[in-house]
């Protein structure tokens, strides 16, 4: 039924709600199997089978700023215009997103899908099992026949229908006033940068991560021989709880325990536990490689690209969360050796530096603190701040005290407790305390800054980003929770303006990766594409943080070197190793060239 | 032009004021966020929830060996006047200038000056100008001289045998000025005082001190 347009949507002359259908197979860009698309305010419906689209060089509707482009999970639709070859849309509303911001920090009984949003809104939509029948005839492959295609078309058209029957009734929660449409309409620009960056994907030395996957239980055997010799923790292949309690006593490293009395054996707690004692750091990436990572899950597609989907706005900060087994980036970083440029081509790693720190500093409006971050090394400066060192002091003349600065400023922002920053300085709770105290006293703005975020986080219930991505509170909210958000949601905002602003640009980035960007360049042009991101990714730095801004750093491997992860460089040299008695070299042969695909706009 | 095994690592210089002033805005002139500019929401969460502190407690005491205090350098923010002062418990009780003459020997003559540490607890430092009975000695003059120190200077006060009074450290940092709560010192006293204050023999503190309880 024909609904009238509200005045909320009155800058655009059209309104498309689009759907594609498409398999994926893992690692490799969407195939198109078909579309549908609703005028929604004119009833003008559109379906096309794919090889129709194909004939089609745009989309046979307005992308232009003319018109808004109504989609669930945006990026998916997208990919799909880039697959296709059209341009992308210009004016994204993202259901998916809008449904995320207004539930993010709520407790979702049905997760973020589309099924989920329609209940939300008391909206009847075609049954769970009857939405997987119809995905299993999809993911097929086919071939199918006109009946088939016809409920095909069928079941994409059901999911305008939802978008149809969803819009007005989520208008009134997500538009108050023009600035919230814009808002919109920028978290909708990032879906567009994520979908060229998934499309890009990672370069991937595809020949030796086949040889790991093919290799794998034997070298896991091999990896507890090598690195259990330093600990005598397995026996017969299996950690034993009790060896490692007898290690720990030995080392005379105090370990923590669950209310049961049992060592807490979890990834997290060994996680903190390598920050403070760095030797158990290989047992730790150990017993992640062996109990988390499926190395076959990996999603690399038959162009030795790593392809998943980035998962934009699914963490509670607004950061992508893609699936640690499928992306390169997964808490494995050892396996982050297996990123390789193609042959002629070049990656470079550029992060923005103590970008939370940062963030705190300028929006707390503490001078002393962004004076502090802009002297280059607030760790060194911190300790002259607190007066801790002389005036004259660097990082080379007082390296210790400045060490324990760092853990001091890391902990700040999240508000660490004195007797985890003992534990990491390996120091008395007591010189823990005086140092956090050294940094209330030097940085009190910043400290009222975070504790008002607390307080408005409870007394308004939500805490808003620069450009408005919201957390709510609900009465069992973690105060830590709210203090830290300021700091990460507005990280996240910086990311996405400059995914958006480097991709529009032509930029090849690969993907985000918390507080950096991988990007793909020539290997002559790296160096420049890498100035003009640094440029791109300063100036997102000063639009959400009033005009402060975030200095970057750039790290460039060319081929046919690799990547390598720091933390993950001595695993990956045992693998190397145990490769080696297998007699299953790592190659270091270039990979193929490639053609890159950037996708049109 | 790069080449092949090289692996650099680039790092950019940005200039940053600590005190961004209009001028300095440069991001206005970053045109892809023109835009951006009017989207932006608070994130002055100060401003927004407008928490202030609730005074509840201003202890009376010396400032510890360890921490750095300033003092108010008003004089509306100081007092000379009795207080009497039981050491046992380390109470201090303020007393009314009536009662001086019937309690001669127990009480002294005392600046109450107004007191701040870096953490911003705010608490008034007795300073003792002599003894119960007039007489003065080295340690009344250099927690004086403390005291007039503090007013512009943090400073921490050391005991030192040695001397036979308070040895003054001046903190080397260059730090931030302290931020003064905005209460009178009428209200401090009476904070500071509210269950602390002798306006009659009949007080617990003084039948003890007579004997009488």
């Amino acid at each position: 039924m024909l609904q009238p347009k509200p005045p909320s949507l009155a800058p655009f002359r059209e309104v498309w709600a689009v759907d594609f259908e498409f398999i994926a197979n893992s690692g490799d860009p969407p195939e198109v199997v078909c579309m549908v698309a609703l005028e929604i305010f004119t009833g003008q419906l559109l379906r096309y089978w794919a090889d129709e689209l194909r004939n089609l060089s745009h989309p046979p509707f307005d992308i232009s700023t003319n018109a808004l482009y109504i989609a669930y999970s945006s990026s998916a639709e997208c990919s799909c215009h880039l697959s296709l070859g059209w341009q992308l849309p210009e004016n994204i509303f993202d259901c998916y997103v809008e449904y995320c911001r207004l539930t993010n920090g709520r407790r979702r009984f049905a997760g973020t899908g589309l099924l989920a949003a329609l209940a939300a809104y008391g909206l009847d939509s075609i049954q769970g099992d009857e939405k997987e029948a119809m995905r299993n005839l999809i993911l097929s492959g086919g071939p199918w026949d006109t009946r088939d295609k016809k409920n095909i078309l069928d079941y994409c058209e059901t999911d305008v229908r939802a978008l149809e029957k969803l819009l007005p009734l989520m208008l009134p929660d997500v538009l108050h006033d023009d600035g919230d449409l814009h808002r919109v309409l920028l978290r909708g620009r990032y879906m567009k940068a994520v979908a060229r960056m998934e499309c890009t994907g990672i370069p991937i030395d595809a020949l030796s991560c086949k040889r790991l996957q093919d290799n794998w239980q034997k070298i896991k055997a091999g990896l507890i021989a090598d690195v259990d010799l330093d600990y005598e923790v397995y026996d017969e292949n299996t950690f034993k709880a009790k060896l490692f309690a007898d290690y720990l006593s030995k080392e005379r490293i105090p370990w923590p325990r669950l209310e049961s009395g049992n060592l807490a054996l979890d990834g997290n707690t060994f996680r903190q536990m390598a920050k403070a004692y760095p030797q158990i750091a290989p047992l730790k990436e150990l017993r992640h490689t062996l109990g988390e990572l499926r190395l076959n899950k990996l999603a690399v597609g038959a162009d030795g690209r790593n392809r998943t989907a980035l998962m934009p706005f699914r963490s509670s900060t607004g950061r992508n969360q893609p699936s640690n087994t499928k992306f390169i980036f997964g808490p494995s970083t050892w396996l982050r050796g297996l990123i390789k440029p193609p042959q002629g081509r070049a990656i470079a790693y550029v992060d923005w530096s103590a970008q939370e720190i940062a963030i705190a500093a300028a929006l707390s409006e503490d001078h002393q603190y962004m004076e502090d971050y802009s002297s280059g090394d607030i760790y060194i400066a911190f300790a002259k701040t607190a007066g801790l060192v002389p005036k004259d002091a660097t990082k080379h003349s007082h390296k210790e005290i400045r060490d324990r600065c760092k853990q001091v400023v890391l902990g700040a922002n999240y508000g660490m407790g004195s007797l985890t920053l003992a534990s990491r300085l390996e120091s008395s709770e007591a010189h823990a305390r005086r140092l956090q105290a050294a940094h209330r006293e030097s940085y009190p703005r910043l400290y009222d800054w975070l504790e008002a975020a607390i307080d408005h986080g409870m007394v308004f219930g939500y805490l808003d980003t620069v450009f408005g991505w919201r957390l709510h509170v609900e009465n069992d909210a973690n105060p830590r929770t709210l203090r830290n958000f300021p700091c990460q949601g507005n990280g996240a905002e910086m990311m996405r303006l400059a995914c958006s602003l480097a991709t529009e640009a032509g930029l090849a980035i690969c993907c985000p990766v918390h507080d950096a960007l991988l990007l793909e360049g020539d290997i002559n042009t790296i160096r420049e594409e890498v100035t003009q991101l640094q440029e791109i990714m300063e100036s997102a730095s000063r639009a959400v943080l009033d005009g402060f801004t975030v200095r970057t750093d750039a790290e460039i491997v060319c081929a046919p070197d690799r990547y390598m992860d720091p933390r993950g460089q001595a695993m990956w040299h045992r693998i190397l190793n145990l490769m080696d008695e297998i007699g299953s070299n790592i190659t270091n042969n270039p990979n193929p060239p490639y053609t890159l695909r950037h996708g049109t706009d | 032009m790069s080449t092949p095994n090289e692996k650099k690592a680039l790092s950019r210089n940005s200039t940053n004021t600590a005190s961004p002033s209009p001028d300095s805005k440069n991001h206005n002139q970053d045109s892809n966020f023109q835009d951006l500019e009017s989207l932006r929401l608070s994130q002055d969460f100060r401003d927004d929830i407008d928490v202030s502190k609730v005074l509840v407690q201003v202890p009376v005491r010396r400032p510890s060996r360890q921490e750095f205090v300033r003092v108010y350098d008003d004089e509306k923010y100081r007092m000379d006047t009795s207080i009497l002062e039981l050491k046992a418990e380390r109470q201090h009780y303020l007393l009314a200038p009536s009662l001086r003459d019937a309690l001669t020997g127990d009480w002294c003559p005392v600046r109450l000056v107004t007191t701040i540490n870096r953490l911003g607890v705010l608490f008034l430092w007795p300073l003792k100008l002599t003894g119960p009975y007039g007489q003065s000695n080295p340690w009344y003059e250099t927690g004086i001289e403390a005291a007039n120190l503090a007013t512009s200077n943090w400073i921490k006060v050391v005991a030192d045998m040695n001397l036979g009074g308070y040895q003054s450290f001046a903190a080397k940092a260059d730090l931030p000025e302290p931020v003064w709560p905005e209460h009178t010192f009428q209200e401090l006293l009476e904070i500071a005082f509210r269950d602390h204050f002798i306006d009659t023999l009949d007080h617990p503190v003084v039948k003890q001190l007579l004997g009488e309880v």
